[in-house]
């Protein structure tokens, strides 16, 4: 392990004051899940500074305003995944969240952490995506929103500054009328790196006619964002078996077009599109 | 037969599930592992320079850099110590001298103050190769102009049962020819003929391997290792050492409990380090302890095997003729490995009664890690290919495979594969039980149209592979209160050993498990013992312990009978007090007297402190048979055999597969302590399974492993343990063991890939012939079938 400083934070204005002071030096502790395996294996991303926010008490918690839900960054796994409030309104989040890594790790880890790391096989992006989450990153001065799915640049890299601390992610409660699942598949059932999931939200009218839906894949594309080409195929449809393989095959096929074939692409070509179908299917 | 006695009695210990003696330390915590011991703040700490290349001319080593780090007390290099050693061939060094032969192999060590210290150090070390072509596989070592790994083969040192090709990549040949395999394929009315693939795996084992080694200023080496092998380790140090004028009784070898073992842990591998270095630094403790990584990439790998099979039958489905060619990727060095292909070449014909057996067992030479013994010793490889194709020949010959299988069965009395008879065993027996537990008749279908569901089942036997003169002694002493101490230098490696050696002993003495104390090995204190190795503790070192009960109560019977003039053969033991059978109201209580003595009238004593001491050595074995045929010796002492069969729930899209119910019936001879068999049965079981689901060892194209780590190499969680298993005890007794029992611990293991491979291609009709059988394996399996 190589040696850095560490600067414990204990408000936003301190964090954000201490991001502005060391820039692309500091890297932020939150749950430690990921930071910490990186600082072992003593690679050039070692940082200089690592920025402990994990005493900031307003970045912790759920909270539900009227029709939104506010996640503050430090909300771990856990406090997902026992959320009654996600599990009313986005049941798809503390569906992912449960399969992440193991109790240890859900303990520790924040949504925060799994969004800013952007590994692409991130298990709460895809939901939140989904969700059509904002996020708010805040500067010293000032601040801005913007939709999570314009925060990446590709993996591992978003479009975040170095001075700026992720303070929210915000959605709208999914309503009565809308179903949603999110599916993964690891090499085992614990502490395994997705390789491929699915988040998937069907909205239907009264007489039962699909009327939007939204499809993001996990760890299949370069950057996470809905598959509309396939959403549209479903649109002004009734759920059947036939309709959603179209809308996996669909899927499946965006998915070549982003990647190319590669080792993998046997295997995940069929089972994205299966794991779309089922996906779809746990929504009706 | 070496006869055991009091087997047939009521006994009171034996057969009841003793609350483990090693439980509460562990549980607890107190238990002390090698990197919990305390060597005080002169211990020093060694980092290995690692040969970065598969194959290469080491042309010079500078040490200057890393001399010049503060911390840094010495370097250490293959001039040093240019000492060979090895188990049963001498074909490693202790670092490499002129070659290097795999990717991570230890070149030299740098002793520091801390061990950040020595590893940073130890990078600093430049060493100054020749990149030579190395050999990765099995197909390309054998080729006629392959490169010579070992070019000096031809004078290694080597036990008398090898049978290495010079001038070839070829260390040792185990040839098995039975009756006339030829006239028997000419009689078959079918053959069938198929080539199945092994990779190799790591024991992953949840502590690394560990050494520290002082050697005093009285000359004195004491090395503390984590390790089933004590005894082989002393005595594989004082061989190696001996150049330098080190006697075995200079050599103190201590082993703490170990967190597994699993044939990772048995013989000599990174140890010799912990002597080496010690030596290197006369008066200070130096400790070595493997990274994770070093952890799978230099220790001992379980081997890898190509398979080809060919078997030949009647019509009726009897099997007439086995043909076999095993070939082994026995890795840079073989010292351990090539016994493991030794092993499994002779019973590689499973548990069935083939007039005609013709088997090559190869040991092949490549410039991957060190192959060597794992859990099931060879027979999990071979088991994979043997009981798959059995399965598909069924299935061509339209018979029932649980059918087949117990047409051709061995039976007690029918003739090994080296001429000997089998033992008497309950394999029969076995298939029956697994046959209904299973279901095995009735036909399942999932309700989730994704799912298929298929049953599968595999045999298996086992005898430990042991030299003939492999040997277990005990001494057992008792204590002023009555209570015991038993010194034995088997290993307790999870299995519970120190809690049946208790449980022996109280049965002959009457005195509870709870009373007496059995501890880990150290070799000042506790007598010889060969190795913990080959499922044969129970058997021999509890032969050994039964022994030194018998001379304990031999003892006692003396003493009363000089001191009191009972006649001993009146005498008899109950409750911890000595009766007689002729004079009922007499009753002396062992506390009484087992160290002081019984005092007579005139005030002298009779006795003296009861000091019981016990030896096994299985007198009727022998390696030595010819050479090409295998023909004339008893190499194994008896075979354990047994049937396991599965269920499982695939996906027929992702391939993943879930294990709603597996069963596994293992004759033990007799259930010492039914727990602890239980207990064996659930491990194997998990262990095997995680080899042929899970487990995926990767080398890139230089022969170095790409995925020496937890993230990558992935083993099964409790999440991926079946729903429901089911182990069933059957009790044939061995007649020389000890109230009849056998060793279990490695058998539970080895029918697990094919069975599960069997129920794969049950469920899905698709034959997956190379392990591991991974949820993307099968996926693809059966698209490519579609």
């Amino acid at each position: 392990m190589k040696p850095f400083e560490y600067k414990a934070v204990h408000s936003i204005e301190e964090a954000c004051s201490a991001l502005a002071e060391y820039g692309s030096d500091a890297h932020i502790l939150a749950g430690g899940t990921d930071l910490l395996i990186e600082l072992r294996k003593q690679n050039i991303r070692t940082p200089k500074v690592v920025v402990d926010i994990s005493f900031i008490k307003e970045l912790r918690g759920i909270e539900s305003i009227n029709g939104t839900i506010n996640l503050k960054p430090l909300a771990t796994h856990t406090q997902l995944l026992q959320s009654s409030i996600l599990h009313q309104y986005a049941s798809l989040l503390s569906s992912a969240a449960s399969v992440i890594g193991s109790p240890q790790i859900r303990n520790r880890g924040t949504i925060g952490g799994n969004i800013m790391n952007a590994a692409t096989c991130a298990d709460t992006v895809p939901p939140l995506i989904a969700l059509g989450a904002k996020i708010t990153l805040k500067l010293k001065s000032g601040s801005r929103q913007l939709d999570l799915s314009d925060l990446f640049i590709k993996p591992y890299q978003t479009k975040a500054k170095p001075e700026e601390l992720l303070t929210e992610i915000s959605f709208l409660k999914l309503s009565p009328n809308a179903k949603s699942s999110f599916i993964k598949l690891g090499r085992r059932n614990a502490l395994a790196i997705s390789r491929l999931s699915v988040a998937a939200i069907l909205f239907f009218n009264e007489k039962g006619i699909i009327t939007e839906a939204r499809i993001v894949p996990g760890a299949a594309l370069p950057i996470w964002r809905r598959v509309t080409e396939a959403e549209q195929i479903m649109i002004g449809e009734i759920p059947s078996t036939e309709l959603f393989k179209t809308a996996g095959q669909k899927v499946s096929e965006v998915m070549i077009s982003h990647t190319g074939r590669r080792w993998s692409t046997e295997y995940k070509e069929p089972v994205i599109a299966t794991l779309v179908r089922r996906a779809l299917e746990q929504c009706v | 037969m070496q006869e055991t006695e009091n087997k047939m009695k009521d006994q009171k210990y034996i057969g009841k599930s003793a609350v483990r003696i090693d439980g509460k330390v562990k549980v607890s915590g107190a238990a002390e592992f090698i990197d919990d011991l305390d060597f005080g703040p002169d211990l020093l700490y060694a980092a290995i320079v690692e040969s970065k290349f598969a194959h290469a001319v080491i042309n010079k080593i500078d040490t200057s850099d890393a001399e010049k780090i503060p911390g840094v007390v010495k370097i250490v290099t293959g001039k040093d110590f240019p000492f060979r050693f090895g188990l049963y061939m001498h074909d490693r060094f202790i670092f490499a001298q002129d070659r290097v032969r795999f990717v991570g192999e230890q070149i030299g060590a740098v002793i520091a103050r801390d061990a950040a210290t020595a590893l940073k150090a130890a990078k600093l070390v430049k060493v100054d190769y020749t990149e030579l072509p190395a050999i990765l596989n099995v197909e390309q070592s054998l080729t006629k102009d392959a490169f010579l790994i070992h070019p000096e083969l031809r004078y290694y040192k080597h036990v008398p049962w090898f049978f290495p090709k010079g001038e070839t990549n070829i260390a040792h040949l185990r040839k098995v020819r039975k009756g006339d395999v030829q006239k028997g394929f000419k009689e078959a009315d079918f053959i069938f003929e198929d080539t199945y693939t092994v990779p190799r795996y790591a024991h992953c084992a949840i502590e690394v391997h560990g050494a520290v080694g002082l050697y005093d200023n009285s000359d004195r080496l004491t090395v503390w290792t984590a390790s089933q092998s004590p005894y082989t380790q002393r005595n594989l140090f004082a061989e190696a050492l001996a150049p330098l004028g080190l006697s075995h009784k200079d050599i103190r070898v201590v082993t703490p409990f170990i967190g597994g073992g699993f044939g990772g842990k048995a013989g000599v591998s990174m140890e010799i380090l912990g002597a080496a270095l010690a030596i290197a630094m006369k008066g200070r403790p130096v400790k070595v302890l493997w990274s994770r990584a070093q952890e799978f990439y230099n220790t001992y790998q379980r081997q890898g095997l190509t398979a080809r099979i060919k078997v030949g039958l009647k019509k009726d489905g009897t099997i007439i003729a086995m043909d076999n060619i095993l070939n082994w990727d026995a890795g840079a060095y073989v010292e351990y490995g090539a016994n493991v292909v030794n092993a499994a070449g002779l019973s590689a014909s499973g548990p069935y009664n083939i007039p005609n057996v013709s088997i090559d067992s190869v040991c092949i030479y490549t410039n991957l890690p060190p192959g060597g013994p794992y859990r099931g010793f060879g027979y999990s490889e071979f088991l994979f290919g043997l009981e798959s194709h059995l399965n598909e020949i069924a299935k061509k010959m339209k018979i029932d495979p649980i059918q087949l299988r117990r047409k051709n069965a061995i039976r007690e009395g029918d003739i090994l594969n080296y001429g000997g008879k089998m033992n008497a065993n309950g394999l029969i027996e076995a298939i029956d039980k697994v046959e209904k537990e299973i279901e095995w008749n009735k036909k399942e279908t999932s309700s989730d149209p994704n799912k298929a569901i298929g049953k599968g089942i595999a045999l298996f036997w086992k005898a430990p592979a042991m030299p003939p003169n492999a040997s277990s002694s005990a001494f057992l002493k008792f204590n002023e209160d009555g209570s015991i101490n038993i010194l034995i230098s088997g290993m307790e490696i999870g299995q519970g050993l120190l809690t049946v050696m208790a449980q022996i002993a109280a049965e002959v003495l009457t005195v509870p498990p709870e009373k007496i104390r059995v501890e880990t090995p150290d070799t000042d204190r506790n007598p010889y013992e060969w190795q913990t190795v080959g499922s044969h503790v129970t058997w021999g070192c509890g032969r050994a312990v039964e022994s030194a009960a018998i001379d304990a109560r031999e003892q006692i019977f003396d003493i009363v009978e000089r001191a009191l003039g009972k006649d001993r053969k009146s005498l008899y033991l109950d409750d911890e007090c000595v009766k007689s059978k002729t004079d009922t109201n007499f009753s002396l209580s062992l506390r009484d007297f087992i160290i002081a003595g019984i005092q007579k009238p005139d005030g002298s004593y009779r006795g003296g402190p009861i000091l019981g001491r016990g030896m096994f050595m299985p007198e009727f074995t022998s390696a030595l048979s010819d050479p090409e045929t295998s023909q004339g010796g008893h190499p194994n002492v008896h075979y354990t055999v047994g049937a396991s069969a599965v269920k499982i729930e695939v996906d027929r899209q992702t391939g993943k597969v879930k294990i709603p119910k597996v069963v596994l019936a293992v004759d033990v001879g007799k259930a010492l302590n039914p727990d602890l068999i239980n207990g064996q049965i659930t491990g194997g079981l998990l262990q095997g399974i995680a080899t042929v689901l899970y487990e995926d060892m990767r080398f890139n194209e230089k022969g170095k492993l790409i995925n020496a780590n937890f993230t990558d190499y992935k083993i099964p969680t409790s999440m991926e343990i079946p729903d429901e298993i089911v182990p069933i005890i059957i009790e044939v007794p061995q007649p020389d063991g000890p109230s009849g029992a056998r060793g279990v611990g490695e058998h539970t293991m080895i029918p697990c890939a094919p069975m599960i491979a069997n129920a794969v291609e049950d469920a899905l009709g698709i034959r997956i012939k190379s392990m591991p059988i991974t949820a993307e394996k099968i996926a693809m399996n059966l698209k490519h079938s579609l």
